[in-house]
Parts: C-alpha cells; structure tokens; sequence
C-alpha cells in the first residue's frame, strides 16, 4: 500500500480522511483540463428513471442541467494470457438503461449516473477555471455516493456493491515559446526519444504513445493504468495540443464503498507518480513543479 | 472556451460525445491497443481469425445476453437469471483466458445467477462456474495424463493465470 | 422433513431431476451430450429431486415430474449412490414450491465434484414411457 489510513474508514463513504503517504509530485499549474473520479458497482435491478428522478432531487441546486446518455458497459480488469484478437464485447438489448447527467450551470462540474456507476467530472470550461485539487473533487464526490446509498437504502433497492473503481486525469500540453508539440514530441515525453536508426524523411507530422502497466498488490494483479498521448487541435484556435490522458482501473479490496474510495486515492497517486514520470523535466518546469525531484 | 469539442483529433470518427466517462470527445478504448488491426494485416505470426470463429463468437455474445432475459425459476427449480454484471465479467474473463484457436466453452446459465463456462474435448474436461464478479470456481482434469490429479480451485481475484495450462493444452493438443 | 434413512426412500429408489435444455453439454471426451456439472448443483448445496417409489404410490408417472416443462429431460441417479458419496436424502413433500408434488425430495451436501460425478453417471435422458429399471 502507499499509505496508511489513520482513521478507520466508516462502513459509508468516509469524511475526509486522514492519511500519510509518500509526498507526491505537485505542480503550481498542472495542464489538468478534466478530471473523472468513477465508481462502478453490481447492477442494481430495481432502480430506474424515476429513482435517478429522486436522487437529482437532493442535488438540484448545485446541478440543475439534466439530459440523458447512452450507457457506459461495464468494464473489468482482468489478467490472465494473451489476450483474443477479436474481443468479446457485451450487448445491450433493449430496452437499455439510461446514464443521467447532472450538470452545475457552468459545465464545470458534472455528476453521471446509471444503475451500475456513479461518475464525477470536473471540466475546465474556461481559462479562468482553476483545478479544483482532488481532495476538493473527492469530498464532493463522497457526499454524491453517500447521497445516492441513503436513496438505495430508503427506497429498498439494494446497496452499492464497487466492484471497480477508476480515476482518469486528461491533460493538454502546449509547448513554451508556442512550438508545435506535434513535432516536437521527445519536449513532453521520455517515452518518444525521436532517435531514428537510419535517415528519415523528415521530423515526424503526428505521433500517437499508447502504453499501460499492471498494478500489483503483493505480486497479485488488481488493476491497470493506461496512458495515452494524442496530437489534437485546440478548437478555439486551432492551435496544436498534445492530449494526456492518464486512467488507473482496477478492484477494490472489498465491495465497500469504503474500500472503493481508498482505491480512488491510490489510483490518484498513481495517476500523479505517472504523470510525472511519462513528461519531462522541461515540462515539468513549465508547469511549475514545487516538490524536490 | 466552448463547452464541447475543447480539442479536435486528427482523423475524427463520427463518435457521440457522450461515449465514454469523460466529455472530450473520442478517444482510444483503453482495453484494446488501436493498432491491433495494423499487427493483424503485416504480422506473419498473428494468427488470422476465420470469419466463422467471428461469427461464432457473435453467437456467444448473444447467447449470454439472452440468459440475462430468463425469468426466474427457468430452470424450474427457482434460479435467478444471469446477472448482468456477471455476464460482462465473464466476457472479460473470456477475452484474456482464450486464444485465438480455442474452441468456443458451452455456456449455460447457473442456479445462482451465475455462468457455467465448459470444455469437455481432447481429453481435457474444465469447469469454470463464474459465480460473480471476481468470484470464480474452476475444475480441471487431464484424462490423457495419468499422473495428473484433477485441480479445483477458487479464483477470488482479479488474476487467471491458473487457467493458462488448461487453455493451452485444450488449444494445442490434436483431436 | 423426514430424514428417509427409515426406509421410505430405499436406496435402489430412482431420484429424477429436471434438466433444462441448456443444461446439457456436448462431452466429446464421453463422446455423448449429457447434463452439465451445473444441473446437479442447487443453492445452498440442496438438490431438488422427485423419489420414484413415491410417484409410484401416489398414482403418477414420471411425465409427472415434466408437468409444467415440457421442454425438460429427466436425469435418474440412484438414492443409494448418493447416500454412498455422502449426501443425505431426505423426502420433503409439497413444498410451498411445489405444494401439488408429494414425490418432492432433497438431497443435501453436494459439492463440485460430487455433482460432477453426479452429471456423468446420471442415466440420461430418461424415457418417459419405460417403467424404472431393475437393478441387478
């Protein structure tokens, strides 16, 4: 484990806890534009449109945006050999849940619900938006799950059950001096060296880096963390960005909500541990790192 | 800064915004590498997959979907139907257990609301009860090895390593 | 319920079980179809069965036991070979699932490998129309 919990956690979602750990990576100006905090769990059967009409009910003043999406499918880690070519994908037939959103009145935060998930997104919408720092974002966060496991509970429609849990942090990357990041890939990361072995018809137009690790917990696999860099637009001024994209997944150690939200801090950390180690100290710099390297 | 399309990728298929947890727009589905296809075309020892394993692997799908549709008490002995999310961890235990050339298990809905997942071929007889999510049992007997003792075991875990040999002996070996 | 070590179930006594369609795998090792390990696995380890004799008693036949499924089979095993693998068979009539069957019986304990003993010895299907047979 990475840290310890100081306090016991509650058989809810816990009040802030206070935890020691390792001292992560921090950065004054992260290039953090959206953050997702996810806690998946078994299907609850009996819970329906008019019991996400119930749960908007205790939230509708911080998120009185609603509409209404195609379902996530569920989605689990699992190891074992190689992997089929041809993937086994689950099929929803009708008639399909729903996932519902929840929306504050300036886009920034975001709740999503289905009978299997319960989501939290923070978006910059704007330049004046500041990241909200994940202990902000997970005590928002934990009063969302705690709100929705009181609903379960009045209304007779089971418990939450995490079975996964899932932090996704998405970062968009200029270069300083306005160079194009497309061309110029080695600037942002170690894991692109631009060392061709032989002559090459130039610098390279685009790159796209897909990588992912297994996260372990005593030599036993319980999750993954995916990176993934892609060459984008900025829409508002076409100016070409780099797209970080960092997840971690992976199982809780019990179906606990408890449990779910100690996953989440790990995941975070490990996000973070990532995100410094896949960027380099030239970006590192620009983005104002404060704790010794 | 517009509240959709914050950025625009090179290439852009026509997704939904709304797929996925987040709200940026498309992007690569963490579960499988985009260049699978790539490796697929120009790497001699990929193996190709045949158009009827496709299809029978389509058939797989809908079969399972279909026990989640069950009444209880299909099996007249009051049985749930396979819980959902149950069905689609057993499709993701699938995906990293078998190998390309691995015939298809018969499957079957359990008295639990659980999966039944079985090879009975080639001398090898495994057993795979997914009960829930991460909550496995498995059987497993060799009857061309004599010296082997039949194996069960509870996978509680995310780890299905142990049925590697299984897999690779019920792939390898002749009729 | 009345633990049938009494003699009200013998153990030469047929004991059928339902099988589902879906419940029968093709076992290329065997090189027949026949129940799956799955068939023989009910929750909490107790095994819902019909005790031949008892039908007998009663004036039912083993159509009897597919009455509201007609697109089952029935698997035989012996009470006897159950008793044998350490299963206890106990007669349990009308039960609030089936308050018109006083044929209703429950063998209880089995685990995996007995049910999979249990799905590979099982006579299968059972014909409908053949009287029990006789045992040597």
């Amino acid at each position: 484990m990475l840290y310890k919990m100081l306090s016991a956690p509650s058989t809810r979602a816990r009040q802030v806890p206070s935890i020691v750990r390792r001292r992560l990576p921090d950065f004054k100006s992260p290039p953090v534009t959206e953050v997702v905090l996810s806690v998946q769990f078994a299907g609850l059967p009996l819970f329906r449109g008019v019991h996400a009409g119930l749960y908007w009910r205790e939230i509708r003043d911080e998120y009185p945006v609603v509409s209404e999406q195609t379902p996530i499918p569920p989605i689990f880690e699992t190891f074992g050999a190689t992997p089929m070519l041809t993937s086994f994908q689950g099929q929803i037939m009708l008639p399909p849940p729903v996932r519902h959103w929840f929306e504050t009145p300036d886009g920034e935060h975001l709740v999503q619900l289905q009978p299997d998930r319960i989501l939290h997104n923070w978006r910059k919408r704007s330049p004046e938006m500041e990241y909200p720092r994940y202990e902000s974002l997970c005590a928002k966060f934990t009063d969302e799950v705690d709100k929705l496991a009181t609903l379960l509970g009045q209304e007779g429609l089971g418990e939450i059950r995490p079975n996964q849990c899932e932090v996704t942090y998405i970062n968009t990357i200029t270069l300083p001096g306005g160079e194009n990041p497309h061309e110029h890939f080695g600037r942002i990361t170690p894991l692109w060296t631009g060392d061709l072995s032989e002559p090459s018809p130039g610098s390279p137009e685009i790159t796209t880096i897909q990588t992912r690790f297994v996260l372990r917990k005593d030599h036993t696999p319980f999750g993954r963390v995916y990176v993934t860099f892609t060459p984008a637009f900025r829409a508002i001024d076409h100016k070409p960005v780099v797209q970080l994209e960092i997840t971690t997944r992976g199982k809780p150690e019990q179906q606990s909500i408890a449990a779910a939200f100690a996953l989440l801090d790990e995941g975070r950390d490990v996000v973070v541990r990532t995100f410094a180690s896949v960027t380099t100290p030239l970006m590192h710099k620009e983005w104002g790192r404060t704790d010794a390297a | 800064m517009p509240p959709d399309g914050a950025v625009q990728y090179f290439e852009e298929s026509p997704f939904p915004r709304e797929l996925g947890t987040t709200t940026t727009g498309p992007r690569p589905e963490p579960a499988r590498l985009s260049y699978d296809k790539f490796w697929q075309e120009y790497h001699s020892s990929v193996e190709r997959e045949t158009e009827l394993d496709v299809r029978r692997k389509r058939e797989l799908q809908i079969k399972l979907e279909k026990f989640t549709q069950y009444p209880v008490g299909w099996d007249s002995y009051g049985a749930p139907p396979l819980r959902s999310d149950t069905k689609d961890f057993a499709l993701s235990v699938l995906n990293v257990i078998m190998q390309p050339r691995t015939p298809l298990p018969h499957v079957a809905p359990s008295s639990v609301g659980g999966l039944h997942v079985e090879w009975h071929e080639r001398g090898i007889d495994l057993e795979l009860h997914i009960i829930a999510p991460y909550d496995c049992d498995v059987w497993f007997s060799d009857s061309r090895n004599p010296d082997a003792q039949p194996v069960e075991d509870k996978i509680a875990n995310a780890d299905f390593a142990v049925l590697t040999e299984p897999i690779d002996l019920l792939t390898s070996r002749a009729d | 319920m009345a633990d049938s070590n009494n003699g009200a179930i013998p153990n030469d006594a047929g004991l059928l079980r339902r099988i589902h369609p879906d419940l029968v795998t093709p076992d290329k090792n065997l090189g027949r179809s026949r129940p799956m390990t799955g068939a023989f696995l009910g929750k909490d380890k107790e095994l819902s069965v019909d005790a031949e004799p008892i039908l007998r008693q009663h004036g039912l036949d083993l159509s009897f036991s597919l009455r509201n499924w007609p697109n089952f089979s029935l698997a035989r095993f012996r009470a006897g070979d159950a008793r044998a693998k350490g299963l206890r068979v106990v007669h349990d009539p009308c039960p609030e699932e089936q308050p018109d069957n006083p044929a209703h019986t429950l063998v209880i304990g089995a685990t995996r490998s007995i049910a999979q003993a249990l799905a590979c010895a099982c006579e299968w299907p059972v014909e409908l129309s053949g009287q029990e047979p006789q045992r040597d």
